[in-house]
Order: structure tokens, then sequence, then C-alpha cells
């Protein structure tokens, strides 16, 4: 039986909770990371669709209330 | 009864291409999602590729369904894998339903519940308007030919 899983996946994609990727500063005094790999969320590629999608639905949101 | 699919492929069939032959058997064309999302959104946002998506939505396809196809095809091009097909999925949910309403039409999310058993709202309302397009033009009536019985001119016909 084929399925489709694009209702699934779009319905599990909680971005209405998502926070916004803190942006990393990059002065000379800024902290950094002894492990090469960051650790936070936005390594993961399911946050960054996540991102690209809250800014398509934020747009959409406004073509709606005009 | 059901009649026999004679072009179905035969058994084995699958198997008889060289491997690594198809697409989808060499190494993708997008390896990362990052790649696949830049794909998506500058494919999707070409006027073609826009107007055939309004095309379809308005025939009453849900959103949903039309997202899958588009990703299985990509993955059947080789153009990514199946997994970053399934982790991009979403997005293109979002570009599709972003494009309709930009266009300002009815669309079917697919997102609702199928077991629901009503008839899709956006499907109702095509077959309106056709009844609509229908109903105003003139109905063309067919001209009413007689038949015309042909008379047996053998010599063994009966004469009148």
């Amino acid at each position: 039986m084929i399925t489709n899983p694009a209702r699934e996946l779009y319905s599990n994609m909680d971005i209405d909770k998502l926070k916004p990727a803190k942006e990393e500063t990059k002065g000379l005094l800024s902290k950094r990371n002894s492990m090469s790999m960051p650790n936070d969320a936005s390594s993961q590629p399911a946050f960054r669709v996540a991102q690209h999608m809250l800014i398509y639905r934020q747009q959409r949101e406004m073509l709606k209330n005009g | 009864m059901d009649e026999p699919l004679f072009d179905a492929p035969i058994p084995g069939q699958g198997l008889t291409h060289e491997l690594g032959g198809r697409p989808w058997q060499s190494p993708p064309q997008y390896s990362t999602v990052d790649e696949a999302v830049d794909y998506y959104t500058s494919r999707l946002s070409t006027p073609e590729a826009t107007s055939q998506i309004i095309d379809i939505l308005k025939m009453g396809i849900p959103v949903t369904s039309l997202a899958n196809t588009i990703q299985m095809s990509s993955i059947m091009d080789g153009k990514h894998s199946i997994d970053v097909g399934m982790l991009v999925l979403p997005l293109i949910v979002e570009v599709i339903m972003y494009i309709a309403e930009q266009e300002g039409i009815d669309y079917d999310d697919g997102l609702t519940d199928v077991k629901d058993n009503k008839t899709n709202a956006v499907i109702l309302e095509n077959i309106r308007t056709q009844m609509k397009e229908k109903a105003g033009e003139p109905t063309e009536e067919k001209p009413v030919v007689e038949e015309q019985v042909e008379e047996p001119t053998g010599l063994m016909a009966r004469r009148a």
C-alpha cells in the first residue's frame, strides 16, 4: 500500500514553538567550543528546514491578514 | 471481472538493467538538506512551476499529495536521497500553500482527517462553477435525421 508521509511529517513539524537560532559572537573574547562540531539544535537538518518553513509561514500569515 | 494487465513489468524486469545505470542508484546530486532546500525553493518559484501548481490545485488535488509526488520524482531523477526527501517534504508543503495563497485560490491542504467521508469543498466548488458555465451556454440541439427506409429494388421485390 502506498502511503503519503507528507501529512504526518508536516503535522509533526511544530514550528510555532520554534526558538530562533542563536547567533554566535565572533569577537576575540568570545567563548570558543573545544569541539569542532556545534552541539546546539541549529546543527540538525530538521531544525534548519523548520527555520525555512517558519519564514514561509510568516509570509502566509501576512497574506492572510492583509 | 478484472481484465488481465498485459503491460505490467514481468517478474525480475527491474533487475535486468545494469547496476548503477538508474539515476537513483548513483550518488545524489544534492547530498545535504540545505542544498535540497535551495533546489526546491528556486525550482518551485519559477513562473512555469507556479502556474502548473495552481492548475493542479484547482483540480482538487491535495497539497500533501502534490508535495509527495514532487519529492518522489526528484528521488527518481537522482536529485537527492530518500532521507533528504523526507526531511524536505514539510517545506515543500509549506511552499505550495504559500504559492496558493499568494495567488488567492481555494485549495485542499490534505491535512484534515480523511476518514470523515465528507466531499471535498474545492471539488464541489469546481463542479458548481462548471455547471454554471454549462447553464450559461446555449445548448446545441442536434438536427433529427429521419431514417430513410431503402426499398428493395431487386427483380424479386414486391411491386406496389
